[in-house]
């Protein structure tokens, strides 16, 4: 059994460092550039008002309910599969499809799938599925059914909770790719879904899946979603972002990540093994579940540091700032997880999982014919990587930065909003240089 | 041509700590593994497997085509060795 202490819990090779100084300074003057101009020529909120959308008919909709069957049962499909492959030990090389299909597929594809083309885990989220079966059957069962709440107590607390525990399966246990141990999880996490369901109805999947919290905040981002009659609407991309609801326990969700993700970087880096050196087993995870905790600290710390000092500028607190400019960060988690994980979804990650997906359970079966692929190391070059990975950080708090002052200006002109703002935009090109300096040491 | 990287390993860890090993790609490397128990080395990404044991030191020589930071473990212990960045 090999006992990896890889980056990314899955996967066998990293990224090259970026050349930092470059980068770093390109990164700080475009933050500073775009902050700046958006003081001349954005003087209204218009996100607000554009995240409606124009209507692509009802028709299209239709389409979607339809295609959306198959889609559901296809994924719970995968689900049980990788379920069953993970507990039946299987391997294949030195690739679990089990884990490949958690830590790839799932945390990497379907963030990415999300914020291109919506809230599509909504429908392929296999916790839904089962849960929904099991109201179906207590219904014809007559057993009475539950009603089904606007919001449970708790809001998305324990959404950040499932994420804290997501992350650290992956980042800072020792055995979190083990194929016993992604299959414990699994089981663990389902019942903890399927059986919340069944104490405070569906509504709890909508709060408390880590995954269908943080996608849904991602899939705001896209340019394309449903509106309440279930019609498909275009919008710019974006502009969603200025319908989500600006609470704490949201900001909570997106720190989190971000704060994972951020670990992540410094996890694979030549510094973090080093200090981390020879230890191994519950040492090691000792050490990466303390490194990670304190990069969230201090990712929340800056974030509400600014905060307060913005809110020194309009007079508010700490809190209700921190809370309306919550939405800017959406855009910052895509940019970590792609700049992070691209690589690893396009190469040895997303590969591993397409070629198993054939072979599961390493009985030689060639399902799809995917089987004998070998890992094509050389579909993108290292310099797109490199690009990808400065391109996603840079464009991710640019965005960042516009959605926070088309936040600012509704209730403030333009020179007065980005007056205001300048603490958030050096916590913005903090996170940035940081995010940078990190890809540099990998 | 070609860079060749010497490593000695007890109890499954290098007795030099973790290192770096800087190569360019499609360059020939070559490494010498020696090591005070059985235990095999494997190289990530790579997915070449060399086998040392006390007095007889493993050697495995490849081309580095694959770009990247790739780590290379021993088998038995699970412990990194060193890592190799490619390109």
């Amino acid at each position: 059994m090999l006992n990896t202490v890889l980056a990314h819990g899955v996967g066998s090779r990293g990224d090259l460092p970026l050349p930092f100084y470059l980068f770093g300074i390109g990164a700080a003057v475009a933050l500073m550039a775009t902050f700046v101009s958006l003081s001349f020529f954005w003087h209204r909120a218009w996100l607000p008002a554009a995240a409606t959308g124009r209507s692509l008919g009802m028709a299209f909709g239709r389409v979607l309910d339809v295609v959306a069957v198959p889609a559901r049962l296809a994924s719970l499909a995968l689900f049980v599969l990788a379920l069953a492959s993970s507990v039946s030990g299987a391997e294949v090389g030195s690739q679990r499809f089990g884990p490949l299909t958690v830590y790839v597929a799932l945390w990497v594809g379907m963030a990415m799938v999300a914020a291109v083309f919506g809230d599509v885990w909504r429908v392929l989220n296999p916790f839904e599925t089962i849960a929904g079966a099991i109201e179906w059957t207590a219904g014809k069962l007559g057993l009475p059914q539950l009603e089904d709440t606007d919001e449970i107590p708790g809001g998305y607390w324990p959404a950040v909770v499932a994420l804290g525990w997501f992350l650290f399966f992956e980042l800072c246990y020792h055995d979190g790719t083990a194929n016993s141990a992604v299959g414990g999880a699994m089981i663990a996490y389902t019942v903890g879904m399927v059986g919340g369901s069944a104490v405070y109805g569906r509504r709890w999947l909508r709060q408390a899946d880590a995954f269908g919290v943080l996608f849904s905040l991602l899939a705001k981002m896209a340019p394309i979603h449903r509106d309440d009659t279930g019609a498909v609407r275009l919008r710019p991309p974006l502009s969603g972002l200025a319908t989500v609801a600006p609470r704490i326990d949201l900001l909570a969700v997106l720190l989190v990540v971000l704060g994972g993700t951020t670990f992540d970087s410094l996890a694979g880096s030549t510094l973090w093994r080093d200090l981390v050196g020879t230890h191994r087993g519950w040492t090691a995870t000792g050490i990466n579940t303390l490194g990670m905790v304190i990069v969230i600290a201090v990712m929340a710390a800056l974030y509400y540091l600014g905060s307060l000092a913005v809110g020194w500028f309009t007079n508010q607190t700490a809190t209700v700032v921190a809370r309306r400019f919550a939405h800017s960060l959406v855009p910052i988690v895509l940019g970590y997880t792609v700049a992070h994980y691209f690589s690893l979804l396009v190469l040895d990650g997303g590969q591993n999982f397409l070629r198993l997906l054939s072979n599961p359970f390493d009985r030689g079966s060639n399902w799809f014919g995917t089987a004998d692929w070998a890992v094509n190391f050389f579909l993108v070059s290292t310099d797109a990587i490199a690009w990808v990975q400065f391109s996603a950080i840079v464009i991710g708090h640019i965005a960042a930065v516009l959605v926070a002052h088309d936040r600012a200006v509704e209730t403030s002109d333009a020179s007065e909003a980005t007056w205001a703002q300048r603490p958030m935009l050096l916590v913005m090109v903090f996170y940035s240089v940081v995010g940078l300096w990190l890809l540099q040491k990998a | 041509m070609g860079t060749t990287i010497e490593v000695e390993v007890a109890g499954g860890k290098p007795v030099d700590g973790v290192q770096r090993y800087r190569i360019d790609a499609r360059d020939s490397v070559t490494i010498i593994v020696v090591g005070d128990t059985a235990d095999e080395l494997h190289i990530h990404g790579y997915d070449l497997v060399v086998g040392f044991a006390p007095g007889q030191p493993g050697s495995i020589t490849f081309e580095a085509n694959i770009p990247g930071i790739f780590e290379v473990e021993t088998h038995h212990h699970g412990d990194l060795v060193m890592e190799l960045q490619v390109g």
